[in-house]
């Protein structure tokens, strides 16, 4: 248990090292997903005018967004690199094996993430003066979003160790998605069953209505364990298979 | 003791490895020697866990246990210097590498630091990889494979950009380490280098050992003895094409003979150049190699 909280830290102070390194690109990022966001409410506008537009709701899918989409492109971004720098191969040396740390990893960006969002998501809330009106059991919510985008992530993970360029699959996942982000602002009974869209709808009337709907947050966190365990099976399937045909690490 | 034995690999029509086996002890540097594709680089990978072998097992054998060894048990250089992080500085990709393997800080950087200025490079503990030159990225990183504390460290070509004075202070290193007990396998292109510092060599050639044995005396007993010629001309490549597959280069005017006393007395009188000196001896680790892998002679 030693090892595994002194390899989530030295994860942990890396990152920090990144952001440190990187800090203006950090910094213009969080700038672009502020007016990002403006861009997706005039397009609302645009293209249902004279249409109430519920903008807790809105913010709350962006918020959403942000999280998920933030979670699931992280991995196959960070495997690439990894393995154009020549370190990927470094990194299964790790105690524990590639998949424990890529875990790790997982986690600390996942915290990261979500601080991140947190952070835009208040700054959202400030400029907008929009009032939440929140369930005090509001953060349940979140696992099953968390659980879903990192099932996705791993997913995503496992075909970038195997197919190397993924970026239009990423691309392709992302236009998927958008729908049940914005079922946030038009919710139908049917969407309930689409993945990650029960989650968001339970964290949507939890903070903007007070409302926690257990059904809808059951569902969520059934399609969270499902997401996490195919993105975990397909990870570790894809690995073994990299390391059978000898093409892990060539990029 | 890391033994190898009979791993085999494949790669779709390719056959990499044909059941190869070998045994590197503590305390010794073992040479793994072979043209490009001969399946050097394979080998290590498996040993590493980074591939996965159709057939064969790798076993680190400790008094009586004998047990698979894992990954992090190894100090690895793998082709060259891509294996730190360029951008960040010596100490976070020390603290990072030893990190994941489950060092504390505490454990890695004192180490670390004695290795760096063991090769003169602690001045540059917290500089960025990527403002070092080549050379001297190889050396962070080999002293970041040793701050490890490896049970075995494997080196894929570790001579790899480094300037001559460099390739020798290295050599002294790893005899050093010999001598504290490390084991260490070694593939390098730098035949020379290996020739000096190795106890054996394994030849792999197409995913078979060749041959294996001490150094020196499986040269002598693949070679036989043979006599070294020191040319007045600079002629040597040009002489042992034309003379036959006995004749090996060795440098510009270096020549070596593989053969008996008798039958060279026979060849000096006709030589083209003139001789200054023979010398009786064993040819070098590289003009054997060359025989080996190398083109057919002509003529």
């Amino acid at each position: 248990m030693a090892v595994v909280l002194r390899q989530l830290l030295t994860e942990a102070t890396l990152l920090g090292a990144k952001v440190r390194l990187y800090w203006m690109d950090h910094l213009l990022g969080l700038f672009v997903d502020f007016i990002y966001f403006y861009a997706i409410l005039v397009g609302i506008r645009v293209a249902v005018p004279g249409a109430e537009i519920r903008l807790d709701a809105v913010l709350l899918m962006y918020g959403v967004m942000q999280l998920v989409l933030g979670l699931l492109l992280l991995m196959p971004q960070d495997l690439m690199g990894e393995a154009l720098r020549g370190t990927l191969e470094h990194l299964a040396l790790a105690r524990g094996g590639l998949l424990r740390l890529l875990f790790l990893r997982a986690g600390v960006n996942m915290l990261f993430i979500l601080v991140r969002t947190t952070f835009l998501f208040a700054v959202l809330l400030l400029v907008t003066g929009v009032q939440l009106q929140p369930n005090p059991w509001w953060a349940l919510c979140l696992p099953p979003l968390l659980l879903a985008g990192l099932g996705l992530a791993l997913f995503l993970g496992g075909l970038t160790l195997i197919f190397r360029q993924v970026g239009n699959a990423v691309s392709f996942l992302q236009f998927l998605l958008i729908p049940y982000f914005l079922s946030l602002a038009n919710w139908q009974p049917y969407m309930a069953y689409l993945p990650i869209a029960p989650a968001a709808q339970a964290a949507n009337l939890a903070l903007t209505r007070k409302t926690l709907d257990q059904g809808l947050l059951l569902l969520g966190l059934v399609q969270g364990v499902l997401l996490f365990l195919l993105g975990f099976f397909l990870l570790l399937w894809i690995y073994t298979l990299v390391r059978r045909r000898g093409i892990f690490g060539r990029f | 003791m890391l033994l190898v034995r009979g791993i085999r690999k494949r790669f779709v029509k390719l056959e990499a490895l044909k059941g190869v086996s070998l045994t590197l002890r503590p305390g010794e540097i073992l040479g793994l020697l072979g043209p490009n594709g001969a399946g050097k680089t394979t080998l290590i990978k498996i040993v590493l866990g980074l591939l996965l072998a159709d057939g064969g097992e790798v076993i680190l054998v400790e008094g009586e246990r004998r047990r698979r060894p894992q990954g992090y048990e190894f100090g690895v250089l793998l082709e060259g210097s891509r294996n730190l992080y360029l951008n960040h500085t010596l100490l976070t990709n020390a603290l990072y590498f030893g990190g994941i393997r489950g060092l504390y800080p505490r454990e890695v950087r004192p180490r670390f630091e004695a290795w760096l200025a063991r090769f003169g490079l602690l001045d540059l503990l917290h500089a960025p990889l990527a403002s070092l030159s080549r050379g001297m990225q190889q050396k962070a990183a080999l002293a970041l494979a040793l701050a490890l504390n490896p049970r075995f460290l494997l080196l894929d070509e570790p001579t790899l950009g480094l300037d001559p004075v460099s390739r020798k202070e290295l050599e002294a290193i790893l005899l050093d380490l010999k001598g504290e007990g490390w084991g260490i396998l070694l593939t390098s292109h730098d035949l020379e280098s290996v020739e000096r510092v190795s106890d054996r060599v394994v030849f792999l050639h197409r995913g078979e050992v060749l041959r294996e044995g001490p150094t020196r005396a499986l040269l002598r007993e693949w070679a036989g003895e043979g006599y070294r010629l020191r040319l007045a001309e600079p002629k040597a490549e040009a002489l042992a094409g034309a003379l036959g597959p006995g004749w090996l280069p060795e440098a510009p005017d270096r020549l070596f003979f593989l053969g008996p006393w008798e039958a060279l007395r026979g060849h000096l009188s006709r030589l083209p150049v003139e001789v200054l000196e023979v010398s009786q001896g064993t040819p070098s680790l590289e003009s054997l190699f060359l025989r080996l892998f190398g083109p057919a002679p002509k003529g």
